[in-house]
């Protein structure tokens, strides 16, 4: 059987002009009917032109084109093409004008039965700029909403620009929706020039009102998984990534997922943050590391013994700069303690020495050290010393039951030596050098026979053995303590 | 009751054992006052509170070879902090004052007694 073609055409004529020539008003009615064919296709123009001379003008097309196809097979193409030019030309002044284009694209694809069908809206803005210097091409999607209207109940109302790409599927099998607002800028040049290229998403919200304003920008991220299942996915994935051959990268991020659902739950926080520094040449690398950590630890044993013994309890500290510890052993141990004698000089074989009887037990050993003290505002008190600094001993000792001779023979002694270094082997065998403070210190007789002298004598301790003995050469003495002994 | 000094404070490392003193220590405040009148009899007083800090003295008789390990601590930790525990088991944190230290004989001691001898020593003790 042939195919069945029937075409109708009407053009009328629905505007009488006042005069000849100054209005030309058409249109054109076209409808194709095709049935039982693979391809249907409706093509028309409409041109509307008024020119004129008057006020107002009112020039418009209408146009609506439906391509409608309903078939038995599975596959169907329905599409729509449509091209709307308006153009208002004036050559003298006017007071009213309007120029509008409206243009409605729908696109619908029903089929009974569970096979892929698609619909689509295309809604393509192109502009071309020819060599013209400086040449631009433009594409602007201008969405505006103004209210008017003010001081009045109920004046403010919202103003908004809204631009939704939204896609809809509803299928028993898997679900894939994807909305894309892709922002792409190209350019491509030959010559060395400063390339720029930039992909401003820039919300923006101003005002002038004086009236209370609430503004806010979001830019928002929003994944929505919904299924009859237990576990659900949402993942927002936002890579920033800054590479630069040379100089600074720079990347700061907020990142915050909120998950709530009855069932388990998984906050996973992706941030990749990548840096790449490529740099040519060698550059010299230190690393230095500070020991500011240290630790201390101390322990004793509360015994009777070690209220008397020589036991300072030594723990273990590794903090730097801490102060020296006293040593484990003891020190200035008892040597000879045969005679209490002074001499000089104090090493080697004496010339001058006088040899006396042990002082009394109330002998006196005083260390004076040089210390700083201070004290804050606050009245904390702070003390300071280095170890380095002069510390002065003093030996005070008081001798009783001399003879006269014997307190002549010191005190010829100590007019031999007045201001000297002399030796002095103490009643306990250690050596010392220095010298006596007070040689004016006086002699009394307590009794028949019986004389008492006191003196003082500062100096340090030697670690020497006593002058005369084998090992006493005087040639190897080593000087331990830099300490000021005194005697009296 | 052990004396206790442990130095230095912080980081303590060195601990030594002291008997407990004899009678006759002392605390005091270190706060001064300083009163003067002018001209018509009205009285003004300079304090100097110090934060309410305290300053102690004990006397110890010790062995003489406690007296040296106390001096070798002195000699060690006499320019820092130093933490004490006294005989009432009350802790402190301060410095020793004394300057100079003096070790004086006391006398004569038995066999055993380490060094043979006993001395006395007065520490001085101000809080920081």
């Amino acid at each position: 059987m042939a195919d069945l073609r029937v075409a109708q055409h009407n053009v009328s004529v629905i505007g009488i002009p006042e005069q000849d020539g100054e209005l030309h008003v058409s249109r054109i009615y076209a409808d194709v009917l095709i049935r039982n064919s693979n391809a249907a296709s409706d093509e028309m123009t409409l041109v509307d032109t008024a020119r004129g001379v008057r006020d107002i003008e009112l020039v418009s097309s209408t146009m609506n084109l439906v391509s409608v196809a309903t078939s038995r097979i599975p596959e169907q193409s329905a599409s729509s093409t449509m091209t709307l030019v308006s153009t208002a030309g004036y050559w003298i002044p006017t007071t009213e004008e309007s120029v509008s284009s409206t243009l409605t694209l729908t696109s619908v694809a029903v089929s009974a039965q569970d096979i892929f069908v698609s619909a689509s809206d295309t809604l393509a803005l192109v502009s071309l700029g020819g060599r013209a210097l400086p040449s631009s091409a433009i594409n602007i999607l201008l969405l505006a909403h103004l209210v008017g209207h003010f001081n009045y109940v109920d004046d403010r109302k919202p103003a908004g620009h809204s631009l939704g790409l939204s896609q809809s599927v509803t299928t028993l099998s898997s679900i894939e929706v994807a909305q894309d607002l892709g922002l792409l800028q190209t350019l491509d040049i030959n010559f060395p020039t400063k390339i720029t290229i930039e992909h401003p998403l820039g919300i923006v919200q101003n005002t002038s009102t004086p009236y209370r304003m609430f503004m806010a920008d979001t830019l928002s991220l929003v994944s929505t998984g919904r299924a009859p299942f237990i576990y659900q996915s949402v993942t927002n994935t936002l890579n920033i990534i800054d590479e630069a051959p040379i100089g600074v990268v720079n990347t700061v991020i907020l990142f915050t997922q909120q998950v709530s659902f009855g069932y388990s739950q998984d906050i996973i926080h992706d941030l990749g943050v990548t840096q790449n520094l490529h740099l040519e040449g060698i550059w010299v690398r230190n690393a230095s590391h500070t020991n500011l950590l240290g630790h201390a630890l101390t322990w004793y044993e509360d015994t009777l013994c070690g209220k008397k013994q020589y036991t300072p309890f030594q723990g273990e500290n590794t903090i730097s700069n801490a102060t020296i510890p006293p040593s484990d052993t003891l020190q200035d141990p008892q040597g000879d303690t045969g005679k209490f004698s002074l001499y000089q000089p104090y090493l080697g074989a004496a010339i001058e020495e006088v040899i006396l009887r042990k002082p009394e037990m109330d002998n006196r050993d005083r260390n004076a050290y040089t210390r700083v003290s201070e004290e804050t505002r606050g009245g904390k008190l702070i003390v300071y010393a280095d170890p380095d600094w002069p510390k002065v001993r003093t030996l005070a000792v008081t001798v009783v039951g001399l003879t006269e001779t014997k307190v002549d023979e010191l005190q010829t002694f100590m007019q031999a030596t007045v201001g000297e270094e002399i030796g002095i082997t103490d009643w306990e065998g250690r050596l010392w050098k220095g010298f006596i403070t007070n040689p004016n210190e006086p002699a009394t007789q307590d009794g028949k026979a019986m004389w008492t002298i006191s003196f003082e004598f500062q100096g340090e301790m030697l670690d020497v053995e006593q002058p005369g003995n084998e090992n006493g050469d005087g040639m190897a003495m080593n000087i331990t303590q830099e300490v000021t002994a005194v005697i009296v | 009751m052990s004396f206790i000094l442990r130095g230095p404070y912080p980081g303590i490392q060195t601990t030594t054992l002291l008997p407990s003193p004899k009678w006759g220590d002392s605390k005091a405040l270190t706060a001064t006052v300083i009163s003067l009148r002018s001209m018509n009899g009205e009285l003004f007083t300079h304090v100097k509170s110090r934060n309410g800090r305290m300053k102690f003295q004990w006397e110890f008789e010790v062995s003489r070879h406690k007296a040296l390990e106390l001096r070798e601590f002195i000699n060690s930790y006499q320019g820092a902090l130093v933490h004490i525990t006294d005989h009432d088991g009350d802790m402190w944190i301060g410095y020793l004052r004394s300057n100079p230290f003096e070790f004086a004989g006391a006398g004569k001691a038995g066999e055993g007694w380490p060094g043979n001898e006993t001395m006395t020593i007065i520490l001085e003790f101000e809080q920081r």
